[in-house]
């Protein structure tokens, strides 16, 4: 395992930001981080990130690169892709250079001139796009062990947003990178991601491989009146006036008499346990409970 | 790392440098022109320096000192930076040390060239009277020469890059810093610096300060009952002695009416020799305090939440 993650919690204000998250990831792993607004994908990915201490639980990034010490390891990008407007660009390679133990000028020189970004050009003067592919580039010429890229696909055109996923794996084969990456574009992750983490309300609801998730979940159509079927753990269900839509959670040998059983895609797998998160946050307001919390 | 802390600031440090040196040069050439100025050119000068003076230390420590951490986290780039392999705690130093260096630079220099061009200049007397070229120990000459300047500027310094990280805002702590090294100055030269070296007391019954006293710090001076050096509980030092009033003519007729009614002028006072003594106490005290508000900016900012 690159990432064992145990416990993890943060308490902002007296709410909860983070609740006892446990998961791992093996090394290649690139897992989607999945979740609304605020529930907990920033804080998780900027405790990862060394900028915010736990308040309670663990985690460890382990298999040391040779010759590295432990913070090199891992390579953060923010959701704001934080970078000096007034340095050009090959001042904020130096940067890089001068603010890491191992760093690669040549694969970054690389990549930014296949990108075609001229080095003296100010990074203020910079695109939205262009901007982003610099703030990667200071991760890819770490060679991160543990690649973290918070919204890694916001505020780029599709163009842009294929050039990154290629890199990206490209990155994974190359170094044998794990990544977390999270995102709102559900669509997009199915193509290259193997890993799921859905956060909601600060808790992980989901950790897993993809193809193991998908295989453990069904999606059940039948008419309103069947009976809801007892050995499976109903995640959501959507009705119409006469067709009720299911998914459980359920063992993969159990069979559905009456109901039109099928793997979900992860969209629907997604979308059913945000849907859930959603009822189960306004059923805690009703009781006064809350369990989500601002990210920042 | 040096170089990033550098070039990340050069802007306005760079501003800070020259505007340094632009002073110095200007204080170079003019003690090198022969032309002498004329009184008013002089008043001038004269107010300007002193004001330069009392209140460049603050400003340029500020202007290094709170942008330091503050535009970091003003702008989000603290995200960047402290996910580099650099620790929090080496690049915190190593920028404080950066910003150190160009406050403590060039106002020492500033402060050697002011001392040395007035040493230079040929001053008219009236305006040396009361102005901060005679190396006094009273207040305004006190603070306008000598290393204290030096430790106030870096007072500021530290005092700025504390706020900066704690407020995250480089205004808000340029102006809270500016209220709170005002009032630390303030307090300290009124309620420390009499303190910083034992007065020495003069006591006579006439009521005139020696001669040479006129460039001593006089503390308290007053009228009390022969014996005491200090009020009485619930009396107060009294600046003429009533009973004396027609007594007045001369010295020698007001010295009989006091030792007659048995009071004797006293006047507590930092003489103009302990000048060295007090600017080592008081530069003591604020290059500890400024070593100690560097500390707790680290601390801030290591254990800050990003």
């Amino acid at each position: 395992m690159v990432l064992t993650v145990s416990g993890l919690s943060k308490r902002y204000r007296g709410r909860w930001a983070l609740q006892h998250c446990s998961f791992e990831l093996s090394p290649g792993a690139i897992a989607a981080l999945v979740g609304p607004n605020g529930a907990g994908k920033s804080t998780l990915l900027r405790i990862l990130a060394g900028l915010i201490r736990p308040d309670a639980g663990n985690f460890a990034v382990t298999g040391a690169a040779p010759g590295g010490t432990r913070s090199s390891q891992v390579a953060y990008l923010d959701q704001d892709r934080p970078l000096y407007g007034n340095l050009s660009v090959s001042e904020t390679l130096r940067l890089g250079r001068a603010m890491n133990h191992d760093w690669d000028q040549r694969r970054a020189v690389e990549h930014l001139e296949r990108l075609g970004i001229d080095q003296h050009q100010k990074v203020g003067t910079l695109s939205g796009g262009q901007r982003a592919e610099v703030a990667l580039t200071l991760c890819l010429a770490k060679h991160p062990r543990l690649l973290l890229l918070d919204e890694p696909f916001a505020g780029l055109d599709p163009l842009a947003r294929g050039d990154l996923a290629r890199v990206l794996l490209q990155s994974v084969v190359e170094d044998g990178t794990t990544v977390v990456l999270s995102s709102h574009v559900v669509a997009e992750l199915a193509d290259f991601c193997d890993h799921l983490l859905l956060l909601t309300g600060g808790k992980m609801r989901l950790a897993g491989e993809i193809d193991r998730l998908l295989a453990r979940h069904r999606l059940l159509v039948g008419s309103v009146s069947s009976p809801l079927p007892t050995r499976a753990r109903i995640v959501s269900r959507t009705a119409s006036s006469r067709q009720l839509t299911l998914l459980v959670d359920a063992d993969p040998l159990v069979c559905f008499q009456g109901w039109e059983a099928a793997m979900p895609s992860l969209g629907e797998l997604i979308i059913a346990y945000l849907r859930d998160a959603a009822a189960c946050s306004d059923e805690h307001r009703a009781g006064a409970l809350s369990g989500s919390a601002e990210a920042r | 790392m040096t170089w990033v802390a550098w070039r990340v600031h050069r802007g306005l440090l760079l501003v800070v440098l020259v505007g340094l040196v632009a002073s110095c040069t200007f204080l170079a050439i003019d003690a090198a022109s022969s032309t002498p100025h004329v009184l008013d050119e002089w008043r001038t000068i004269s107010y300007l320096s002193v004001a330069g003076m009392l209140t460049l230390p603050c400003l340029v420590g500020l202007a290094v000192g709170a942008p330091l951490v503050a535009t970091d986290l003003q702008h989000a780039t603290h995200r960047l930076v402290w996910s580099q392999d650099v620790t929090r705690l080496r690049w915190a130093l190593i920028k404080l040390a950066v910003g150190t260096a160009v406050v403590l630079a060039p106002m020492a220099g500033l402060t050697l060239l002011v001392g040395w061009w007035a040493t230079r200049v040929p001053i008219p007397h009236s305006i040396v009277v009361g102005g901060f070229y005679g190396r006094g120990v009273a207040p305004v000459a006190f603070d306008t020469t000598g290393p204290v300047i030096v430790a106030y500027a870096l007072f500021a310094f530290a005092i700025g890059a504390l706020l900066g990280a704690v407020v995250a805002r480089p205004g808000w702590a340029f102006a809270l810093g500016a209220a709170v090294v005002t009032v630390v100055r303030v307090l300290v030269q009124t309620a420390v610096r009499p303190h910083l070296a034992t007065p020495e007391v003069l006591s006579n019954l006439t009521g005139s300060a020696p001669v040479g006293l006129g460039s001593a710090w006089i503390l308290r001076e007053g009228w009390l009952p022969t014996g005491r050096l200090s009020p009485a509980a619930g009396s107060t030092w009294s600046p003429f002695p009533d009973q004396c009033l027609s007594a007045t003519q001369s010295d020698a007729t007001l010295a009989r009416c006091a030792l007659r009614t048995h009071v004797h002028f006293v006047a507590i006072f930092q003489p103009a020799s302990h000048y060295w003594a007090l600017q080592a106490g008081e530069s003591a005290i604020f290059v500890g305090a400024s070593v100690l508000l560097a500390a707790l900016s680290v601390l801030v900012v290591v254990r800050r939440s990003a």
